[in-house]
């Protein structure tokens, strides 16, 4: 056998092992006074642990409201099953939300899920590059009216989106101020997220139309197709938005006016 | 801060619940050393504070996600987002470890064991030399604590890392605490460790707490960087100091992260033994 597979075995079965999958890594190793199998355990919980600790600090409010036992539990599945794809756990969490809707607890706590999906949100909002240029209004005046059905608006990079068929966004600042009270959790809730110098995310609620509009430009759609499939007509959206240094920049055709 | 290279001082380990404390207070370190992972992202948090202490500090990167002995290809990305810190930050030394961490694109964020072998040998002096080339300086490659040993192994960690010194021109980053937690594990004696590394490669000493586990067959140390450096590695510490009196220090603290007070009075300790 070529002996650079040697090395590219061992670690495939170590990693197995890792995972609780079947290996035999334990025919390679010795523990001095301990079984291979002990001395892998320790390796074992090293990996899960920090892994689900990464999760919980990614995701504390959906800890918060599980609980730690379930948490844990998830979390250690999630981890089993999707171990991370890059060497900076910092990374880690992408898709944890959607794992947890496809649970069958989801059925009772559908909430759940997307409280963690808010919380990533929040996450890679917090780790977004601010741009505070102003919007190029000169740019946009010397289109001709002929193209202004092609214009793509764009969100500034510190704003981020996030929607939800339940409350996320009482629930969420219920969480924060653990200060809990009956309220209809089968309510839709938008938001709007934005990065604050402080690296703190700040949540703001929005109508629906508002956040279809918005959920329009990130998608890339253009006015004309934001008109056509919300039957709205979005100018106002337009200058609301523009207003609040939400929308920063546009595009027409193959052109980018930032 | 000035590219200087460090001949000795104390540093700590910056953690995020320091930031504030340390730009505050301004304590007299040597150096501070920082995860390199955890700054790659240019507008987040860590990077922000970095920027500052970078004026006031010289700086170590010291990577723990780069995975230089596993058999899968170095990351690109990662390895690009490295040097750009580094660019950044023009580090006065920057560190990785003797380990792996990935296999097949599958990471388990953890520094694992590596079989000490001719083959492991060469593997491990090509990534470093791609890191090196890429960086266009060169790294320390710092020992691991380890709990178990593969039975193919056929040299002992400390001449591996003495060959690698050679073929790659590698600087050596010797975790005494490893030392200590890994001798005890495996049985062997931290003072031939010491007697045959090479030390004229040695540019960076860590300094942590281990954790006692005690299962049915005895007491085995886990390297949890969660606690004071224990006296029989200040031990090692003060006898390595003797023989090598101007080389860096770093007090390192990852877990169960104390108040700056703590580690600065490590780092004191560390001082007095300089």
């Amino acid at each position: 056998m070529d002996k650079s597979m040697i090395l590219s075995q061992l670690q495939t079965e170590f990693g197995a092992a890792l995972r609780y999958q079947a290996s035999d890594i334990e025919q390679h190793v010795s523990g001095g006074l301990f079984s291979a199998e002990q001395v892998i355990q320790l390796y074992r919980n090293n990996f899960v642990i920090s892994c689900c600790d990464a999760l919980q600090a990614s995701f504390p409010v959906t800890h918060k409201l599980v609980g730690e036992d379930f948490f844990t539990s998830v979390a250690r599945q999630w981890v089993l099953s999707n171990p991370p794809q890059s060497g900076n756990i910092i990374d880690y969490g992408e898709g944890f939300a959607s794992w947890l809707a496809e649970l069958p607890l989801s059925a009772s706590l559908p909430y759940v899920a997307s409280i963690a999906q808010l919380e990533w949100v929040i996450e890679q909002t917090a780790s977004a590059e601010m741009v505070f240029e102003p919007f190029p209004f000169a740019d946009l005046s010397a289109l001709p009216a002929t193209q202004y059905s092609f214009i793509r608006f764009h969100l500034a990079p510190q704003f981020s989106l996030c929607g939800a068929s339940e409350a996320i966004y009482p629930l969420y600042q219920m969480a924060q101020q653990d200060q809990f009270e009956a309220i209809n959790l089968n309510m839709p809730s938008y938001v709007l997220l934005q990065k604050q110098p402080d690296f703190t995310v700040s949540l703001q609620p929005l109508d629906e139309a508002d956040y279809q509009f918005l959920l329009g430009c990130t998608q890339g759609l253009t006015l004309a197709n934001i008109a056509e499939q919300l039957g709205i007509d979005p100018s106002h959206y337009v200058q609301t938005y523009i207003a609040q240094g939400v929308l920063n920049r546009f595009s027409c055709l193959e052109n980018e006016y930032e | 801060m000035s590219l200087a290279k460090l001949t000795g001082g104390v540093g700590i380990g910056l953690r995020h619940p320091h930031f504030k404390s340390i730009l505050e207070s301004k304590p007299d370190l040597a150096f501070l050393e920082v995860h390199s992972e955890n700054y790659f992202n240019p507008h987040g948090q860590s990077r922000y504070f970095l920027d500052q202490l970078m004026q006031q500090y010289p700086i170590s990167c010291h990577g723990i996600g780069l995975s230089l002995g596993s058999t899968d290809p170095l990351s690109a990305s990662h390895l690009a987002q490295l040097k750009d810190l580094v660019d950044h930050c023009q580090p006065v030394l920057i560190s990785e470890h003797l380990s792996w961490g990935s296999i097949n694109g599958q990471f388990f964020n953890d520094l694992l064991p590596l079989p000490y072998t001719q083959e492991l040998l060469n593997h491990f002096s090509i990534r470093v030399e791609q890191v090196q080339h890429v960086l266009g300086r060169q790294i320390l490659i710092e020992n691991p604590s380890s709990y178990l040993r593969f039975n193919q192994s056929v040299m002992p960690e400390w001449e591996l890392l003495n060959r690698l010194v050679d073929q790659t021109g590698c600087g050596l980053l010797i975790d005494l605490n490893n030392i200590y937690v890994s001798s005890m594990n495996l049985g062997f004696r931290c003072s031939e460790y010491l007697a045959e590394i090479n030390t004229a490669a040695v540019q960076e000493i860590h300094l942590a707490g281990f954790t006692r586990k005690v299962l049915s067959e005895g007491e085995i140390l886990i390297d949890t960087h969660g606690s004071r450096v224990s006296d029989p590695v200040w031990g090692l510490y003060q006898n390595y100091l003797e023989a090598n009196p101007a080389v860096a220090t770093l007090i390192e603290w990852d877990t169960d992260i104390p108040p700056l007070s703590v580690l600065l009075e490590e780092q004191q300790k560390a001082l007095a033994y300089g």
